[in-house]
């Protein structure tokens, strides 16, 4: 509660200040009470107002920049800040009082002489013109009827707020209403589903609870006085839970955020992955959620007892929502080099969204969060094959982008860990398989390529540095090292005594298949096979000795020679028997029946008959089918489905393991 | 008549049998279809070939922790399930699995690119070919991408044994990340990378941003490029930069890293290179008469592996090969059509000419700040770079080298005597 009450004390503290000099004759001073103390309803709206508007300064606006409420004239007159904007508003706005030069008008509608015309419109341009933006903001959002329960809130509350400036000179009463149509909004934007009629019944409650409960300062019964308000609308609840998730997300601590709270923003964050479109307007909700924080405090009872620096976090959300609109906008500037993060500091709303990525994900936890870079580390090792969709080539970039951000996220997360922690590297062993959940959680996001999604950078990889890394190289003398020519390799051709050469017949090197050639049907399975065995004869003669050491013996069907027809038929339908759709190594099986036979052969086989014969029938049957890669599915028709040729690779971690399906897609390489 | 340069051509046919686990995109049985298609093409007749050495740990173990290297030689499937820990922290697991005999293939491959280098230090021969290395991923305590052992780190060792300054080039469609890791202080290897970068593509490093740092500043080049570029911007590239790069670091030899994995089709690769195109920098490197030490890597759709490295074993014989591909035990991988060339990539070209340019201008820039600050001694190393003629070049090289070795050594062994004796006398006293 601390940071909590700590803001509370300092947003009420300004409005307190305002109200002292506004309203000379309030004398008390405690910050919690003053609203309820305010006996005529103008005074009351403008103490809202100018608590509204105090917090709104704080969190949106002046960044980093105090703006002393009230503000002062030169001659030391305070400006009524609310007076000013319901004279503005009711001109139409800034810019069209700007447009048409009524400042002096102003001037005088609000009091003042007609020579401080310009210092109210630098007064109104500091203090009033961001909200008078963003109360326009609800109008265009009005407009452009975004379907959502979310912008459904938005547009009620615009319409209440329009409302207000249209009527903001009329009745008290009518001032009392819309006043409460404020409070609503800083309750949150979530309370707004119902019509409007109750709504503003309901409201004038919730706005005394409120006070009641931020009196009292006791936030788990705010939250379940909130609680109590909705429960006569089952739409509101559910609203309250949506809410809720979201203004945890937004009040998750930058800097310190305990992993409970990692989880529920990661949770939170998966919802939002589930659709871009969602996403999207969720952002723009947390936009205004957070705007209106004053009510959202309610929800992190949980968590009370972490310092918040909530202060930037509307922009760094609006930052990210500016990415997800247009990652190439001006508004999202550029990124600095990795190497360069670190100097930045937490203002810039990039490196917030760093710090909140590496708060969420990168656990405070050390055991854990080793524990997930190992296992994302070895999620990269799954091996991928492409999605087929678009025939031959398969190559679907977008998939493999999602996947291989993963995992990148991951291989990142364990270099900066070696990194920043040299000698914790044992930490990398006892953590195995602890944080499934999170992992999964971290692949919902990556999966989804939502774009603009924080996640869509392209992280920058560093050259790990150390001595674990490079390798010492000697300076150079100038002189040779001691020659090391004990091993140079055994030479095995040419041979070192001639063996048989008389027999060979020189053909030109390096010549090609002869276009013809004398056999009965050129081309014919006999002609291949006879010229085949003729080669093989050939350059078994010519080889000599180094014919076995290459193991040319054990090449090409010939290997299947030793293999009995009984072997060689169990060893195809072992393979045929464990269809994909079983998700099964038929190695399992394989190395179970031929127990007679070692794993080399038995590979052996596979490639040179199994896979040769099987491509050769591929060949006559379906030529006009075969590429590059179609060995691939063919041979490891294990974990194949036909729809799916390529897609389906599986994790193994031995040639033993029947591993379980994965989709997922990984780089490759060597 | 011989060809001009010397080849020597590494194979070992145990490789063929090695298999990573079902399903798994790296199949070393394409290092046995290669090594059939060059002998198909009657190719081993211009060449030199050797079954390297296995490297012992204690050699893997000049770049690699011993612990790693220890760990790698006693883990089996088997066992595996008993090191989770230790699994983890060597990140071997899903993408570089514990197979069958992993240590011998580690052994084998990496033995083949030291001997290569060693060959080349004792000017045995001037190309050293080992189609089974490359394996540019791994990192100095743990594998990463397929690749366990670094065998290009050690090689680059061997030859900074006897050269200043090495240069290494990696035209695979990925960064050649453990590579450029291990030089990044120095300036005694340049690490020039050609490779896809962006959409999170693994591993994510090789910005053209990343340039070496301390001694090695300047001394590493990453050339990132998007999806899908063509033979004409690739090559054209390669020959700018490479050019300008031989000129201005003058390396005493060179280092090629082949990956495959850039070929149109590959199965993770996302290039549109024809065979014709990636064995084009073949030639361009070759081009410079250094002392070069060619290297497979990456290449996950294996006939068109076996092609190119067939090609590129063609290209440095100074041998073109005829399209339709020779009978063979496995002619039917390359059927139906049975050639050499393979089909054109339909990956949309997303290098726009001015990204190229810009990239290009950018390394270049930073390749001029090498003039600024000269590396290792580059005025003390005998120009080989700029002697013309092989022939003549054939044995002044020699004479001067072991004329070195010579000298230093004698002066050693002069020491070394010397000392002893007086520990002789002390003691007789």
């Amino acid at each position: 509660m601390a940071g909590w009450s700590m803001r509370a004390d300092g947003s009420s503290l300004d409005c307190a200040k305002t109200l002292e000099k506004l309203e000379p004759a309030l004398v008390d001073l405690d910050p919690f009470s003053e609203g309820l103390f305010l006996k005529s309803e103008p005074d009351k709206i403008r103490f809202w107002f100018n608590k509204f508007l105090g917090l709104f300064l704080k969190e949106v606006c002046a960044q980093g920049c105090y703006r002393p409420l009230p503000p002062l004239l030169a001659d030391g007159q305070p400006v009524d800040l609310f007076k000013l904007f319901l004279v503005v508003s009711e001109n139409g706005g800034y810019n069209a009082v700007s447009n048409s030069g009524l400042w002096d008008l102003v001037a005088k509608e609000s009091g003042f002489d007609l020579n401080v015309a310009s210092s109210l419109k630098l007064v109104y341009v500091k203090y009033l013109v961001s909200l008078e933006r963003w109360l326009e903001q609800f109008f265009q959002s009005e407009d452009s009827k975004i379907e959502s329960n979310c912008s459904g809130h938005l547009m009620e509350l615009g319409a209440e707020l329009k409302g207000f400036l249209l009527e903001s000179k009329k009745k008290v009463m009518e001032y009392s209403q819309v006043e409460e149509s404020i409070v609503a909004g800083s309750d949150g934007g979530d309370k707004c589903v119902k019509g409007e009629e109750s709504m503003r019944i309901d409201l004038t409650k919730r706005v005394l609870r409120y006070e009641e409960v931020e009196n009292l300062q006791n936030d788990d019964d705010l939250k379940s006085t909130l609680v109590e308000n909705l429960q006569n609308d089952d739409d509101l609840k559910s609203t309250v839970v949506d809410s809720e998730c979201e203004k945890r997300f937004i009040l998750i601590d930058v800097d310190d955020m305990p992993s409970d709270m990692a989880k529920s923003a990661t949770n939170s964050m998966c919802n939002e992955d589930e659709d871009c479109v969602e996403c999207k307007q969720y952002t723009d909700i947390v936009d205004d959620d957070d705007v209106m924080i004053l009510d959202s405090n309610s929800i992190k009872e949980n968590f009370s007892s972490h310092k918040r620096k909530r202060d930037s976090t509307w922009e760094m959300l609006n930052w990210v929502n500016e990415v997800a609109k247009d990652p190439c906008a001006l508004v999202v500037g550029s990124l600095p080099e990795s190497s360069k993060w670190t100097a930045y500091g937490s203002e810039e709303l990039w490196k917030q969204v760093l710090l909140f990525r590496e708060a969420a994900f990168g656990r405070k936890d050390d055991s854990s969060s080793a524990g997930q870079s190992n296992l994302q580390k070895n999620q990269k090792m799954h091996p991928f094959m492409y999605d087929d969709d678009n025939g031959k080539f398969g190559y679907n970039l977008r998939e493999r982008l999602s996947c291989t951000r993963k995992v990148f996220f991951g291989k990142m997360t364990s270099k900066g860990q070696d990194r920043s922690q040299p000698s914790s590297s044992g930490n990398h062993s006892d953590l195995d398989g602890s944080t499934i959940g999170i992992s999964k959680h971290l692949h919902g996001i990556c999966d989804s390529a939502t774009p603009g999604s924080v996640f869509d950078y392209d992280v920058d990889i560093q050259v790990p540095i150390g001595p674990l890394f490079q390798v010492e190289v000697p300076e150079w003398t100038g002189v040779v090292s001691e020659s090391d020519s004990k091993w140079l390799g055994t030479r095995v051709w040419p041979l070192e005594k001639k063996e048989n050469r008389t027999f060979i017949e020189l053909d030109r090197i390096g010549k090609g298949r002869p276009d013809s050639c004398g056999c009965h049907i050129q081309n014919s399975i006999q002609c291949v096979r006879f010229h085949v065995s003729q080669k093989r004869m050939k350059i078994k003669l010519e080889l000599g000795s180094a014919f076995n050491k290459w193991n040319f013996d054990q090449m090409g069907e010939y290997v299947a020679i030793a293999w009995g027809e009984e072997e060689k038929s169990m060893f195809s339908s072992i393979i045929k028997s464990n269809s994909p759709s079983l998700d099964k190594s038929f190695w399992d099986e394989i190395y179970k029946y031929f127990r007679n036979k070692s794993r080399e052969e038995l590979v052996c086989y596979y490639y040179n008959a199994f896979l040769l014969q099987r491509r050769a029938n591929q060949n006559r049957t379906t030529p006009s089918n075969i590429n590059s890669d179609d060995e691939e599915p063919e041979e490891e028709s294990e974990s194949v489905s036909k729809g799916s040729k390529r897609e389906a690779i599986k994790p193994y971690t031995s040639i033993l393991i029947s591993p379980k399906k994965s989709h997922k897609r990984t780089r490759y390489s060597s | 008549m011989r060809s001009k340069e010397k080849i020597s051509y590494f194979y070992d046919g145990d490789v063929g049998s090695v298999y990573f686990g079902p399903n798994h995109p790296m199949k070393p049985h394409r290092l046995c279809m290669t090594h059939h298609l060059v002998l198909a093409y009657d190719l081993h007749k211009k060449m030199e070939i050797y079954r390297p050495h296995k490297a012992y740990p204690v050699e893997l173990a000049q770049f690699h922790s011993a612990d790693y290297v220890e760990f790698l030689h006693r883990i089996t499937p088997d066992t595996q399930h008993l090191f989770s820990n230790e699994l983890a922290r060597y990140n071997l697991g899903e993408d570089c699995p514990v197979f069958e005999n992993l240590f011998e293939f580690c052994q084998i491959y990496a033995g083949g690119t030291i001997d290569a280098a060693r060959r080349l230090n004792n000017q045995l021969c001037d190309i050293a070919i080992n189609w089974a290395g490359g394996l540019h991923h791994a990192k100095k305590c743990e594998a990463s991408g397929f690749c366990y052992i670094n065998d290009l780190v050690l090689g680059i060792l061997e030859l900074l044994k006897y050269h200043a300054r090495v240069l290494y080039i990696d035209i695979d469609v990925h960064h050649g990340d453990g590579v450029e890791e291990a030089f990044y202080f120095t300036d005694r290897v340049m690490t020039v990378s050609f490779h896809k970068f962006g959409d999170m593509f693994f591993p994510g490093t090789g910005d053209v941003k990343d340039i070496g740092e301390r001694e090695g500043k300047y001394y590493a080049i990453n050339v990132p490029l998007k999806d899908g570029i063509d033979d004409t911007s690739f090559t054209r590239l390669f020959k700018i930069i490479i050019s300008k790069v031989v000129e201005m670091y003058q390396p005493g030899a060179i280092v090629l890293q082949c990956g495959a994995d850039s070929l149109a089709g590959d199965r993770l690769g996302c290039f549109n290179l024809s065979i014709d195109g990636h064995a084009e920098c073949v030639k361009i490197v070759k081009k410079f008469n250094l002392p070069l030490l060619v290297t497979g890597g990456g290449g996950y759709t294996k006939e068109n592996v076996a092609r190119c490295w067939t090609v590129e074993t063609g290209v440095l014989l100074d041998t073109e090969l005829p399209n339709e591909i020779p009978e063979n035990e496995y002619i039917k991988y390359f059927a139906p059509d049975c050639l050499l060339n393979i089909p054109n990539g339909h990956i949309e070209n997303l290098n726009s000419k001015s990204y190229l340019s810009t990239i290009k201008m950018q390394v270049l820039e930073n390749l001029r700040s090498i003039q600024h600050a000269p590396g290792v001694q580059m005025q003390e190393v005998p120009p080989d770079f700029y002697i013309p003629d092989f022939d003549e070049d054939e044995h002044n090289p020699d004479e001067r080298m072991d004329q070195h070795t010579q000298d230093k050594q004698i002066q050693r062994d002069d020491e070394y005597y010397d000392g002893d004796n007086d520990n002789d006398h002390n003691m007789d006293m």
